[in-house]
């Protein structure tokens, strides 16, 4: 993407992204066997669908509404190898992909706010969406000690 | 009668008072002080006070009534109740003082009082009056209390000599022993509330001191059929709540429930239960854990057909396949399980369901089924090389090792994780002969296993490297592991309240060269038997299987108990889901049961 994007077609590609992940969670929820997985990709697919809609009209206000709130990077999943997608994806498999995939997206919005330091409005944008990814992670990886390290 | 001149100049006797102080009361009024130790009106910390009801229990007059006070709820470990004082019958003896275990109690130094309402009699200690803090007098001090502070001491192997073998490290109390810790308890019951099977606690250890240990035993098998397990291995939250250990040692609850249920070596010959006649009823139950044969004994003692599945050669669940025999001793599970069989539970080891008999058979053939399959299945460390040779799982060794296999685990080992069954893996391993590390990604602090386990670790050589994260086990040239590779991290605290979380710190990375990595983060449940449609009906809330009162789940007639349903995951609270659910079971089956009957009387 070159710096003279527009607006609109920033919005089109994170429509895209969202629309792409939706799809993901969506099928991997469907496919699953373990209940619990199956809970956290529908609260995923559902996060995502929410996106979308809210980029579709515009209301960035969606994703400014956790504007002073903080998120720690645990990092917890950085170390961790990639989750092949596949039909036997279970929980901790569930909150490894998603947190990765999270984390990737925001990597690539911050990456194209950097490339469009003299458009501040698209700039703003990308990173307003970076720190909405960040955040998701930032809930997996919470919610992943909070379950997978109970008792560790 | 004639006046004298004495009789006449007596009233001017008075004369000389005049210009002195008068020894009547003087209003204002002015107290006179009292003695240091005078003992008036109490006081009651009603924060500190626990409501363990001991100053009523002593209290020679029934002058103290425990009683609701609006604001304190109870909770694990506090009655809620506070003191209510009667001072129509009040001695002022100071013996509730003397019990007091926590000592929020005390007499203080107000001595007046002037009311013409008959229930000022009454006073609730701290409640009222809250001023009277000022003016303690009588206190409870540890030296001249009549609580016993200090716990008789277990005695154990030397740990030079444990890791040489699995022989049981606890050796148990002697006779004297017992009964002298026995009657260390204060009877209040305070520890049942914090018990997830409601133990008659205060109960057995009463007939414990009363040397009456049948009767012990036959008060620990009202709602405990696996009593000299959790004798051995329970992780005795009552003794967490024990109102001595406030301010002493706690009662060594455990250790006496060992000791009575110890003085028995064949169960059948003593216990005698009462067992209704069989009413034609099948429950078939999938495990065979503690919630499975809690489950399980209750129901035969009810009149049911009751058979066990389990998939291992040997019931017992992780207690048989997890617990390392020098905790507990696998002639211990057998005397248990020995006596259980002779009840009527029927065992059918080496059967998995899912494989051996469908999930489905198990529904069609029995009028009811509880599920108790535990937490069996483990989580991944998730880091690269966790699948190189001499990388494994915790749960796979303990279970060889406990079913007499072998593991080849060479010299240097690390352990990762923070949990018992950390703290187990790295034991077992001491006393395979290998170095043993532990690496923990938080503090030492935040370990969730026992605190007595980890010093016992520490005590048999193992060592503890805390806040290090797992990053990569590194493979040898031949293939195999050669180290592991590990991060150190910060804390980062919890904003709701929880264990701070470790963060990984930057470049801060470390190598321990190692045979074999044993992973130990955790254990899931594996639903992997049960039919899809099956698994579409059955509510999972936050990881658990949703179950109501009675145990029973969203299917009709499926139970379900252990770790899969509680969030404890220890023993004693499947045990309790065991001892609810047979309950549940015979709830369920009733008006089966009644229309059976129906039906008879009709032929």
């Amino acid at each position: 993407m070159n710096q003279s994007v527009s607006i609109s077609d920033v919005m089109k590609y994170a429509i895209q992204q969202e629309i792409e992940s939706a799809e993901l969670y969506h099928g991997l929820k469907e496919h699953t066997n373990d209940p619990r997985a199956r809970e956290i990709f529908t609260q995923l697919e559902e996060m995502e669908i929410d996106h979308r809609k809210a980029l579709e009209d515009f209301n960035l206000a969606a994703f400014t509404q956790h504007p002073e709130e903080e998120y720690v990077d645990f990092r917890l999943t950085d170390y961790m190898v990639d989750v092949p997608i596949s039909k036997k994806i279970d929980f901790q498999q569930a909150l490894i992909l998603a947190a990765k995939r999270e984390d990737k997206t925001r990597q690539l919005y911050e990456n194209m706010a950097n490339r469009m330091a003299s458009d501040v409005k698209s700039r703003d944008l990308f990173l307003t969406l970076a720190k909405e990814e960040g955040r998701h992670k930032h809930i997996l990886e919470d919610l992943y000690d909070r379950t997978i390290h109970e008792k560790s | 009668m004639s006046a004298t001149i004495k009789n006449v100049l007596s009233p001017f006797s008075a004369l000389k008072y005049l210009g002195k102080k008068p020894h009547t009361v003087r209003y204002p009024k002015e107290s006179k002080p009292t003695a240091e130790r005078y003992r008036g009106f109490h006081y009651n910390d009603v924060e500190t006070c626990i409501g363990c009801g001991n100053c009523a229990n002593i209290c020679q007059n029934e002058a103290i009534d425990m009683v609701k006070v609006p604001g304190i709820e109870p909770k694990v470990g506090d009655s809620g109740l506070r003191p209510r004082i009667d001072y129509g019958r009040c001695c002022w003896c100071g013996l509730c003082v003397d019990v007091c275990p926590t000592g929020s109690l005390a007499l203080t130094q107000e001595y007046t009082h002037v009311s013409d309402d008959p229930e000022d009699f009454l006073l609730l200690p701290g409640v009222e009056h809250p001023e009277y803090k000022e003016k303690l007098s009588y206190v409870s001090e540890k030296g001249y209390n009549l609580l016993d502070w200090d716990r008789v001491p277990m005695r154990e192997l030397d740990p030079k000599e444990r890791v040489k073998s699995f022989a049981e490290v606890v050796l148990g109390y002697m006779e004297e022993e017992a009964r002298t810790e026995a009657n260390r308890c204060a009877g209040c019951g305070i520890c049942v509330s914090a018990c997830p099977d409601h133990m008659h606690i205060p109960e057995y250890i009463r007939a414990i001191a009363e040397a009456d240990d049948l009767q012990s035993l036959k008060i620990i098998y009202d709602n405990n059929p696996l009593g000299e397990m959790c004798g051995k291995v329970c992780t005795r939250r009552c003794e967490g709540v024990c109102v001595i250990g406030h301010r002493g040692e706690p009662v060594a609850i455990r250790w006496l429930k060992r000791f009575a249920t110890e003085q028995f070596d064949d169960y059948s010959k003593v216990l005698n239960p009462e067992i209704r006649p069989k009413n034609g009823l099948k429950v078939g139950i999938i495990g065979g854990g503690p919630a499975g044969l809690t489950a399980g004994y209750y129901l035969v003692l009810k009149g049911y057909d009751v058979d066990i599945y389990e998939a291992l050669p040997k019931a017992g669940g992780m207690t048989m396949a997890g617990i390392p025999k020098y905790r507990f001793p696998e002639e211990s599970l057998d005397k248990q399980l020995r006596y259980m069989e002779g009840v009527g539970v029927k065992i059918i080891t080496n059967t998995r369901v899912g494989k051996d008999i469908s999930f489905e058979e198990i529904i069609k053939n029995y009028d009811a089924a509880f599920m108790g399959i535990g937490f069996h299945k483990p989580y991944l460390l998730g880091i690269p090389g966790e699948d190189l040779p001499g990388s494994i799982q915790a749960v796979t060794f303990l279970r060889e090792i406990n079913f007499g296999k072998k593991v080849d685990i060479k010299k240097r080992v690390v352990v990762i994780g923070g949990g018992d069954v950390a703290i187990d893996a790295a034991r077992v391993s001491r006393r395979l002969g290998a170095e043993v590390t532990i690496l923990y990604r938080r503090r030492m602090q935040d370990m969730p296993a026992d605190e007595e386990e980890i010093n016992g670790a520490i005590e048999e050589g193992v060592i503890l490297v805390t806040q290090g994260i797992p990053l990569e086990v590194i493979a040898g040239e031949n293939g195999r592991v050669k180290a592991i590779k590990y991060g150190m991290a910060e804390m980062i605290p919890d904003p709701k309240g929880g264990r701070p979380r470790p963060r990984l710190i930057e470049g801060d990375e470390r190598i321990l060269e190692v045979d074999t990595v044993i992973a130990a983060i955790g254990q899931q449940a594996d639903y992997s038997f049960i039919p899809e449609e099956i698994m579409n009906q059955l509510e999972i809330e936050r990881g658990r299987l949703k179950v109501d009162q009675w145990q029973q789940t969203t299917v009709p007639g499926l139970f379900a108990g252990g770790d899969t349903v509680n969030r404890t995951a220890d023993a004693i609270s499947a045990i309790a889901d065991g001892l609810r659910a047979a309950d549940g079971i015979d709830r369920y089956l009733t008006p089966k049961l009644a229309k059976q009957k129906m039906d008879l009387d009709k032929n």
